[in-house]
């Protein structure tokens, strides 16, 4: 752990959290895509903040502890999206079986939810255009508190309805 | 004569030559790596699928959610 600094009225939290060994996949699998699955480690350091307005991190990280592969096979309603946008298409085509050998993530949070993540990946799909080398700089945004809502929307409804209608 | 059959041969040969590159044509791969750079906003919505007999359960006890 890092130094620890904190103030107490009005409360404040100034701490840096070193995550190591992180799954990948199951990372991937809380964003809840179908058709998105991965293998590999990740370490992170991410400079955690608490005041009054909340929670956040400013300029965290996230690296690859070493090669890795994503896999990336998306639903209908995106893949249609490939006749719009050629650039998502190759993306698309890449993505299927994603042998990478560098990423690494940026990652800004707002007390508000939003989450924003830098992320470059390097690597090839050994099966797609003769395993041409492709470099993503993708910015992803997403609301963290939304997703945390979604996720524990199915549990709480359980509860609620067994609540409601089980007779005592 | 001597020179006709030259320029025969040389013609000949460069028509064998055209036909033994013609298989070989082909659209060369870029080495270079492909650049890609994405924008990607991810929103999560709830989508909630209830059977007909639930729904009119439900109809009842709207302030469930």
């Amino acid at each position: 752990m890092a130094p620890f600094y904190s103030v107490l009225s009005p409360l404040t939290i100034n701490t840096d959290l070193y995550l190591r060994s992180l799954s990948l996949d199951a990372l991937l699998q809380l964003e809840q895509q179908p058709g998105l699955s991965g293998e590999g480690v990740l370490d992170g350091d991410l400079p955690l903040r608490y005041n009054t307005s909340g929670f956040s991190v400013t300029k965290g990280k996230l690296n690859a502890r070493g090669p890795g592969i994503i896999r990336y096979q998306p639903n209908a309603s995106i893949q249609a999206l490939r006749e719009s946008y050629l650039g998502l298409g190759i993306a698309l085509d890449a993505l299927s079986n994603f042998h990478y050998n560098k990423l690494s993530i940026l990652a800004d949070y707002s007390p508000d939810g939003a989450l924003l993540l830098k992320t470059q990946l390097g690597g090839n799909n050994p099966e797609w255009n003769k395993g041409q080398q492709v470099n993503f700089s993708m910015n992803i945004e997403e609301n963290l508190l939304k997703l945390l809502k979604t996720l524990q929307f199915t549990d709480e409804l359980t509860n609620r309805i067994e609540k409601r209608y089980r007779t005592p | 004569m001597q020179r006709n059959i030259t320029v025969l041969s040389g013609v000949l040969l460069s028509s064998i030559l055209l036909m033994g590159c013609s298989p070989t044509v082909q659209v060369a791969v870029p080495n270079e790596p492909i650049n890609i750079n994405l924008n990607v906003k991810i929103e999560h919505k709830i989508l909630i699928k209830v059977d007909r007999e639930i729904d009119d359960l439900l109809s009842d006890q709207s302030d469930l959610f």
